[in-house]
């Protein structure tokens, strides 16, 4: 496995780190959630999609 | 998070390579989600074809997911998965390519590593229930893909080849975060799970 090193580019720091900001992902998909749930009741589909992407979004906080 | 080892370093500092390894990993974590989902699937219209349909199936899975809440909410419950990640060791026998289809295919089939929060739980054990939709349990396979492969792009630009230290960096508030996770995950999982049960759901 190459293990060259990356030099850090600050400029886009701020940009990656908001990926995995945590108030960034729940706000977006808990959000969207919700906001599934107040328009047309609480329907199953959209859901299941959010969910799933939460599920994958939030592993970058491992318990 | 030990899908973070396919940060830019292993792949030799070359983006270019990188992108193709993150779509590797991407396309596994769908494969390996689909190959979950399959079989559940499988399991779902057996206990549906012995006259249990899609009520007997939530009794069974609707317990798993509760379990998988209470313990994002703090309580040790027990929850349906080794509680284990991706071997470490792998990232120094395989290439970067094979380490991202294995990683990938590990973290996407889910039950082989630990779920981290409850909605994998949730969604994974209530796909079958949207199997008269397929498009539903495809955009649902791609979701969790592409959350996945997000946060891989998250460590693009660290430094390290050592996994997760590259991209701590990025979650700086630990405690608050891992707070936040925890209660957004439990939340929509409820909302996921009572929406079996009313009348816009599956039921």
């Amino acid at each position: 496995v190459a293990t060259n090193a990356v030099r850090s580019h600050s400029s886009g720091d701020l940009a990656l780190g908001l990926l995995v900001n945590p108030y960034v992902i729940a706000v977006s998909t808990a959000g969207a959630a919700l906001a599934f749930a107040l328009r047309g009741g609480i329907s199953f589909a959209p859901l299941l999609v959010v969910a799933a992407l939460l599920a994958g979004w939030s592993s970058a906080w491992s318990p | 998070m030990g899908s973070t080892g396919l940060n830019p370093a292993v792949s030799g500092a070359r983006y270019g390579r990188w992108l193709g390894h993150l779509a590797v990993y991407v396309a596994a974590v769908a494969l390996g989600a689909a190959a979950t989902a399959f079989v559940l699937v499988v399991l779902e219209t057996g206990v549906d074809r012995v006259g249990g349909g899609k009520v007997a199936w939530l009794a069974v899975a609707a317990p798993l997911v509760i379990l998988a809440i209470a313990r994002d909410l703090g309580a040790h419950a027990p929850v349906p998965y080794r509680n284990v990640q991706v071997p470490q060791v792998l990232r120094y026998l395989l290439s970067p390519t094979l380490l991202a289809l294995a990683y990938g295919a590990q973290l996407g089939t889910g039950f082989l590593t630990r779920f981290t929060y409850s909605t994998h739980t949730a969604a994974i054990l209530l796909l079958p229930l949207a199997i008269d939709n397929p498009g539903v349990v495809a955009l649902t396979v791609a979701a969790l893909a592409l959350g996945k492969g997000v946060v891989v792009a998250a460590s693009a630009g660290t430094i390290s080849d050592q996994g997760p230290e590259g991209i701590d960096a990025r979650l700086r508030w630990r405690p608050r975060g891992l707070r936040i996770m925890r209660a957004a995950n439990a939340a929509v999982a409820a909302l996921l799970l009572a929406s079996c049960l009313t009348t816009g759901g599956v039921l």
